[in-house]
C-alpha cells in the first residue's frame, strides 16, 4: 500500500505540473472557439450511443423473453405430460388411487343402494299389496279378508299398518299377532310371542275394525328384501297375514 | 447539447455536466490537441471525453476542483490518444504473458520504496502516455479495471495488460535511472 501511495503521490505531482502549464480556459477561447457542427456532431454521437445502447438491451430484452417463454412452455408441456404419463409415480400412490376410486365407486354404489332402498318403499308397499292379494287368492277369503296390511312406511325403521275388519254380521274374536316369521334369501327366522292366546281375545263387533301399528326393527327386518308372515287368532282360526318386503 | 443531457438521468447529474461542459471544455480542447496537434481531431477526441464522461459522472464531486480538472485532463489524454492509435492502425494489443510475473511486481515495489520521490516522478515523467493513462485511472483517479475499460473502450483484460506493462516499463526505467 505504501508503493501505491507513492505512485499516487508522484502520478498527482506530474499531472498538477502539467496542469500547469495549460491556459486558462478564456485564454483558450481567444485561441480557439467551437464551430456550430461540433456540438451537431456531439448531439449524433450521443444519439447513436443511445441507440445502440437501446437496440442491445432490446436484443437482450427479446432474448431474455424469448427464454422465459420458452421455459413457460416447457414447464407446462411437462405438466400436461405429467398429467396424462404419471412417470415416475410409485405404486403405492396408484394404489391409493385405484382404492380411493373403488371406496369412491362402493359409496356411490351404497349411496345408490340406499337411495334404491328408498325407493323400495313405494315400491315394497305396491309389491306388498301384490302379495296381499295373492295370499288372499291362496287362502279362504272369509279369513283373509279379515286381516289386512292397511299401509307400510319407512322413516329409518319400518313400520306396518295391519288391521282387523269384522265384516261379517255377528260378532268376532281376536288375539294380538303372536308369531312373526321372516325369510330372506333362504334364511328363517322366526319370532314367537309369549301370548296367553284364549286369556287375550277381543271382541269386534260387526262392522267394527282395528288398526295396529307396527315397527319392523323390533323383529329383526331392517332392510327391505324377504317375506314376513305374522300370525293371530281370528275367531278361534290361526289366521296367516304375508307381507312380501322388496 | 439536448440529447447529452437527456442521457442523464438526474437533475443533479444534468447540471454537473452543464458546468462542466461551460467550465473545461476549451480546456479539454487544448489537452487533446497538445497530443494531436490537430484542430478537429482534438474536437473529435473532447467529443469521446463528454461520451465517455455521460457513464461516469458519479466519479466527479465537486465540478471546479483541481482533482476534476486533472480528471477530465486523463480522459481527454486517453481519447486523444485512440485517436492516433486509430489513425495508425495500431490497435491490436499484444498479449504477452510474460510480463504477468509476480518477481516483476516485487522488484518494481523493491525499487519504488528504495528511489526518491524525486526520482519516481522523472521516471512517470519519461512513460508512454499510454501506460501513464492506465496508471492514472487506477492509482491516481482509484478507478476499477471495468470502470477503466469501459472508459478506454477495451475489455479489462486488456486494462490488465497494460497494467502490467506499464508496471514493467516503470521498473525499467527505474533500473535504468538508479544505474
Amino acid at each position: 500500500m505504501e508503493v501505491e501511495k507513492r505512485l499516487k503521490e508522484a502520478l498527482d505531482e506530474q499531472l498538477t505540473k502539467d496542469l500547469e502549464k495549460i491556459p486558462t480556459e478564456e485564454e483558450i477561447k481567444v485561441r480557439h472557439t467551437f464551430n456550430d457542427s461540433f456540438l451537431t456532431y456531439m448531439q449524433q454521437l450521443i444519439y447513436n450511443e443511445r441507440r445502440n445502447k437501446k437496440k442491445k438491451r432490446a436484443i437482450k430484452r427479446t432474448y431474455f423473453l424469448r427464454a422465459a417463454a420458452c421455459l413457460v412452455c416447457l414447464v407446462g408441456i411437462g405438466t400436461l405430460m405429467f398429467t396424462a404419463f404419471p412417470f415416475g409415480r410409485s405404486d403405492s400412490t396408484d394404489k391409493s388411487s385405484r382404492m380411493e376410486a373403488t371406496s369412491e365407486s362402493t359409496r356411490s354404489t351404497e349411496s345408490t343402494k340406499e337411495s334404491s332402498d328408498t325407493g323400495t318403499n313405494s315400491i315394497a308397499s305396491d309389491q306388498m299389496q301384490l302379495g296381499i292379494e295373492s295370499q288372499r287368492e291362496m287362502e279362504d277369503a272369509s279369513k283373509t279378508e279379515y286381516f289386512t296390511l292397511t299401509s307400510l312406511s319407512f322413516d329409518g325403521d319400518y313400520h306396518i299398518d295391519v288391521s282387523v275388519n269384522n265384516q261379517i254380521d255377528t260378532e268376532m274374536t281376536y288375539t294380538p299377532i303372536y308369531e312373526w316369521t321372516y325369510t330372506l334369501n333362504g334364511k328363517t327366522t322366526t319370532t314367537s310371542l309369549d301370548i296367553d292366546v284364549e286369556g287375550s281375545k277381543e271382541v269386534l263387533k260387526s262392522g267394527e275394525s282395528i288398526t295396529e301399528t307396527y315397527n319392523l326393527n323390533d323383529y329383526g327386518i331392517k332392510k327391505g328384501g324377504g317375506v314376513l308372515e305374522i300370525k293371530r287368532m281370528i275367531n278361534e282360526q290361526e289366521t296367516t297375514l304375508s307381507i312380501t318386503i322388496e | 447539447m439536448l440529447i447529452f443531457l437527456s442521457m442523464i438521468e438526474t437533475e443533479e447529474e444534468k447540471d454537473k455536466f452543464v458546468q462542466i461542459y461551460e467550465s473545461y471544455s476549451h480546456f479539454m480542447w487544448y489537452v487533446a490537441n497538445e497530443v494531436l496537434w490537430d484542430k478537429y481531431l482534438a474536437e473529435d477526441a473532447v467529443q469521446e471525453a463528454f461520451l465517455a464522461l455521460t457513464r461516469h459522472l458519479d466519479k466527479i464531486e465537486d465540478v471546479k476542483s483541481p482533482k476534476t480538472k486533472k480528471f477530465l485532463m486523463t480522459i481527454t489524454k486517453s481519447k486523444a490518444i485512440d485517436i492516433i492509435r486509430k489513425e495508425k492502425g495500431d490497435l491490436i494489443e499484444e498479449f504477452d504473458e510474460s510480463f504477468i510475473q509476480e518477481k516483476q511486481d516485487d522488484l518494481l515495489h523493491e525499487y519504488i520504496e528504495k528511489e526518491s520521490h524525486e526520482a519516481l516522478l522523472g521516471s512517470i515523467a519519461k512513460l508512454d502516455d499510454i501506460y501513464r493513462i492506465v496508471f492514472e485511472y487506477k492509482y491516481l483517479h482509484e478507478l476499477s479495471d471495468k470502470e477503466i475499460a469501459d472508459l478506454l473502450g477495451v475489455t479489462q483484460k486488456v486494462v490488465n495488460v497494460r497494467i502490467f506493462r506499464a508496471r514493467k516499463k516503470l521498473q525499467d526505467i527505474l533500473a535504468k535511472e538508479g544505474h
